[in-house]
């Protein structure tokens, strides 16, 4: 590497900027450029109702961050987060351990394991609500017969919220575990094997090889499942619109009823540079602590 | 491998694309957007070939898909970014803001507008005048009514033909027509308030007993009239069935009628068709929606359908053409005898057809009682409220704290406005 | 002995861990047997008492399925080729070649896996129409030709490549394209089928831009098929469900072709020589 950096180093230069063009123009045209409109939209008063807008300054601003239900929002996102999104990495990486072993039926398990997350949040919505409905569905029968006392589930706002979270760790696992398969996958047999004659355990060996050696990916599906989570819009939509008595009201959720219920679009492009400057803030903190952690990144 | 794919992609994407028929072939055909679902969109398709058939323009109907806010922000930001069918059906609580905002023309000076608005149930013309002027004319309209379950009353011994009138006689029905398993557990529930997901039902449920106790979502100086003793008399009154009497579920249960779940419960006439062909043998009445005493005259908040005219459309005269052919008598009553949405004209009642469907005569004689949801921004103002209800009915909130706490925000709301 | 029985403990907990995530699928696709009123029925019954397709035969009548399939095959297939090409050669360049522009780029990366996809929508709407493509096949997909979720994966997948696979393929004379295409992506076999799947999926599932764009039924996607059901008054629970399995079912046949060759890809990685 060191080599190259010195030899041909401006041709190198130049076909990088060649291969970064399809993306950088496409990203700029689609991306960039409703970013932007979207930041100028935040200064404005404009209204889908009305055609006409003028520049209001902060006052979008000043109004989300007095918004008491921006503020239950930003509550309930992070509760959300924290269940869903730790719950995905964790038993995502503990489904990829399971799933790397030679044994019969893998195939199976695989598509198996993966089944939740092809299927579309409406699809298992409609699952959920089928299965939970509080009177009369299948899990409340079964509590019955069992002599259970019966659940409200989503009806309730004491569960709604916990209930919506666990659902999605149930459908987002297999997403990740795919991610971290593929990277306990490339870690070398031969180094494991090493570690294995030198009488390391199971436990031994997943984290002093292979986590290190996945650690690039491990940061990376970590950030995925964060920014998954706090962008998560569907399920809330779909299962609860938000209730009962606005406990499953996230901010991405809350954006889409103001720009989109409400077409209030000034305040609703308000509402979503804000999550975006929150997320951005959030990944960055989540940066500093991952360079420290990944010293080892450098294993190859 | 990626060549052959690739290969594939390029083959398929014309064959794809040569099996798009090209539209209408004259540019002069008229744009008409349904609000679609695919059991409905025959009956408007056909309605339009007889309009093509009569004056020789031609009509490209597109079935709009997707749930209301996704229908009404495709049609805004279409015109957002200028352009705009000839004529769209839109959702009656749509029609006011859209007027005041200028996005949807009046329809008063364009020929024939008298005589085609006279044929029409007033109450149902009514959300669409804005400031004396009319921006729109229903297509379809409804009204929600007790719809009951004749067989449970009969095995509760009570008599089928004589369904609560007021909101104390649905009480104490709800409570008789109540079942409950050794545990307690509610086997069939006596009434379903009909609180749902979604805060525009929940309010379309809540409206006609606020209105009987008296309440205006805005009082006569404009500010917020949900926390009056009406709004809190009638939440305290769901809050009573759902909670104190434990008669009705807090969120609609899905077929819950059909199924035999639910006793009562407040629905409309969408349902009829499906019921017929699905449960022949469901045995239901349907009766006006009871009321806090006798002597209120019942107002029943109306649904449904209006076809307006977007300000930026080309050739209005001949959008309203179209208007007026399917708003027309014998369409009118085509729709309602296909069963796609019943028709909203005055001079129908006397259709013979109406004899042999007492259940449809009920709800279009009912159509007198209609009254419009409107209010200024009201679709927030449903959010608000609905966020009340909730908190009292979910959350043992108290229903005069919680709609105090509703004022506030709709005022709020008002004086931003 | 001790073995075996340690053996059968694994296979019961990943036999109950596939339990949990089909169950309720298994309970879809029971009641998308039943004719609507023993769905609705109480108490329920758990293996369908009348077996019928009706709901299936129904549903498929209701709304034009196979074209719809057709429609989301297309778009979801053409754009993820592009975004497994464009999302490679702008890793490589920012992993191996690093330019002025990868600063920038990276930013840009960083920006488009946070915002929202829905703020887009307006101002996107607005430039399709001025570009005349509403209503049509490139409408649909030109918003999804590239992807920063794409980028940022390839990259972390190149990272864990040996580099010497660069230099010894420099020192054959291969150009910088051909060791994209012939040297990296083979190599990172595992990375961009993971991608495939992902981007095909995000595509496919997209309700809200082709709802938006798209007014003719010929040109519809599955989701907006589903979306019918939801919106038809009143609901038919038993054609929802059956819906729902129809659009499953093409995804699902994808995975498991996909599946068999990222098992292979990576036991035949060049990493692993």
């Amino acid at each position: 590497m060191k080599t190259h950096k010195l030899s041909n180093s401006r041709r190198k230069a130049f076909i990088g900027v060649i291969f970064l063009l399809p993306f950088f123009i496409h990203f700029a045209i689609f991306q960039i450029y409703p970013f932007f409109s979207t930041l100028a939209t935040s200064f404005t008063n404009a209204n889908l109702m009305s055609l006409t807008q003028k520049f209001v300054g902060f006052k979008n601003y000043v109004s989300v961050l007095q918004d008491k239900l921006f503020i239950i929002s930003l509550k309930n996102t992070f509760i959300y987060l924290l269940i869903d999104g730790v719950g995905v990495v964790v038993f995502g990486m503990l489904m990829a351990l399971a799933l790397n072993k030679k044994i019969r039926g893998l195939s199976f398990f695989r598509t198996t394991y993966y089944i939740p997350v092809l299927v579309d949040w409406t699809i298992v919505s409609i699952v959920f609500l089928f299965i939970l409905e509080p009177n009369f569905g299948i899990a409340n029968y079964f509590l019955r017969e069992l002599g259970l006392p019966t659940q409200k589930f989503l009806t309730t706002p004491k569960q709604a919220l916990i209930i919506i979270a666990i659902a999605s760790v149930w459908k987002g696992v297999g997403y990740y575990a795919v991610l971290f398969l593929a990277a306990l996958q490339d870690v070398p047999e031969t180094l494991k094997e090493a570690a294995s004659l030198d009488g390391a355990g199971p436990v031994r060996i997943f984290f002093s090889i292979s986590l290190p050696h996945m650690m690039p990916v491990v940061v990376f599906v970590v950030l995925m499942a964060f920014i998954g989570s706090l962008k998560g819009f569907d399920q809330f939509y779909i299962m609860t619109s938000g209730g009962p008595a606005r406990s499953t009201t996230t901010i991405m959720y809350y954006f889409y009823e103001v720009a989109f219920t409400n077409m209030n679009t000034s305040k609703g492009a308000t509402i979503a540079i804000l999550f975006t400057i929150i997320v951005l803030a959030f990944t960055g903190t989540q940066r500093l602590l991952s360079n420290k952690l990944s010293g080892v990144e450098g294993v190859n | 491998m990626k060549k052959s794919w690739l290969g594939y992609f390029v083959t398929a994407s014309f064959v794809l694309g040569s099996c798009v028929p090209a539209f209408a072939a004259d540019g002069a055909a008229l744009e008409y957007w349904i609000a679609g679902d695919p059991r409905r969109t025959p009956a408007y398709v056909e309605s339009c070939e007889r309009f093509t058939e009569k004056t020789g323009i031609n009509v490209n109907v597109v079935e709009e898909a997707g749930d209301n806010t996704q229908i009404q922000q495709k049609l805004l930001t279409m015109i957002a970014s200028g352009s705009a069918p000839n004529v769209i059906q839109v959702d009656t609580m749509y029609v006011a803001d859209m007027a005041k905002a200028g996005i949807i023309t009046p329809l008063d000076d364009l020929p024939g507008f008298e005589e085609a608005k006279s044929g029409l149930i007033e109450a149902e013309v009514l959300p669409s005048v804005v400031d004396g002027k009319t921006y729109g004319f229903p297509i379809r309209g409804n009204s929600i009514q007790l719809i009951y379950n004749k067989q449970m009353f009969r095995d509760a011994g009570l008599d089928p033909e004589a369904p609560p009138k007021t909101l104390d006689e649905l009480a104490d029905t709800a409570v008789k027509l109540t079942k409950r398993d050794d545990d307690g557990n509610v086997d069939v529930f006596g009434f379903e308030i009909g609180m749902s997901t979604d805060a525009h039902w929940t309010l379309h449920a809540f409206s006609p007993i606020f209105w009987g106790y008296g309440g205006e979502y805005q009082l006569e100086d404009g500010s917020s009239g949900f926390g009056t003793d009406a709004g809190v008399q009638a939440l305290s009154y769901w809050n009573k069935l759902v909670n104190e009497l434990e008669v009705s579920p807090s969120e609609r249960v899905q077929d819950g009628f059909v199924s035999g779940r639910i006793a009562m419960m407040l629905d409309g006439e969408w349902n009829f068709r499906t019921w017929r062909e699905e449960y022949p043998e469901l045995d239901y009445g349907v009766t006006t929606i009871p009321m806090p005493s006798e002597e209120v005259v019942p107002q029943i908040p109306l649904g449904g359908r209006v076809c307006v005219i977007p300000t930026m459309a080309e050739d209005k005269e001949n959008g309203f053409e179209l208007i007026k052919h399917v708003t027309s008598y014998d369409e009118q009553m085509a729709y309602t005898k296909d069963e796609v949405g019943l028709g909203v004209r005055s001079d129908m009642l006397d259709d013979s057809w109406f004899s042999e469907n007492e259940n449809y005569r009920i709800v279009l004689d009912d159509m007198k009682y209609s009254k419009a949801k409107a209010a200024t921004e009201i679709m927030q103002m449903d959010t608000i409220v609905y966020d009340a209800i909730q908190q009292v009915i979910n959350n043992g909130a108290d229903p005069a704290e919680a709609l105090a706490e509703a004022d506030v925000q709709y005022n709020d709301l008002l004086a931003s406005y | 002995m001790k073995k075996k029985t340690k053996n059968i403990l694994k296979y019961l907990a990943m036999v109950l861990i596939a339990l949990i995530c089909i169950g309720p699928f298994i309970w879809l696709l029971l009641n998308s047997f039943k004719p609507l009123r023993e769905i609705t029925a109480w108490p329920p019954t758990i293996l369908p008492q009348t077996f019928t397709f009706e709901n299936y035969v129904n549903a498929w009548n209701v709304v034009p399925f196979g074209r719809y399939l057709l429609n989301s095959l297309f778009t979801a297939g053409t754009s993820t080729l592009a975004v497994v090409l464009v999302s490679c050669l702008a890793a490589y360049s920012l992993v191996v070649l690093k330019s002025k522009l990868s600063s920038i780029v990276e930013v840009c990366i960083l920006v488009g896996l946070i915002m929202p996809t829905q703020i887009t929508f307006i101002p996107l709407f607005k430039m399709c129409r001025s570009f005349g493509i509403i209503d049509s096949y490139t409408g649909l997909i030109l918003p999804y030709l590239s992807s920063a979720f794409g980028v940022y994966m390839m990259s972390s997948f190149f990272k864990m490549l040996p580099l010497e696979l660069v230099d010894s393929a420099r020192i054959d004379g291969l150009g910088e394209f051909g060791i994209v295409t012939r040297i990296i992506m083979p190599n990172a076999k595992s990375g961009i089928v993971t991608l495939t799947i992902f981007n095909f999926q995000q595509v496919w599932k997209d309700l809200f831009w082709p709802l938006l764009l798209i007014n003719k039924p010929e040109l519809r996607t599955v989701p907006i098929g589903i979306t019918s059901f939801l919106q038809m008054q009143p609901r038919h629970q038993g054609q929802i469900l059956a819906a729902a399995i129809i659009s499953v079912i093409p995804l699902l046949i994808g995975y498991m072709f996909f599946q068999k060759q990222f098992v292979q890809g990576t036991s035949f990685s060049g990493m692993k020589m």
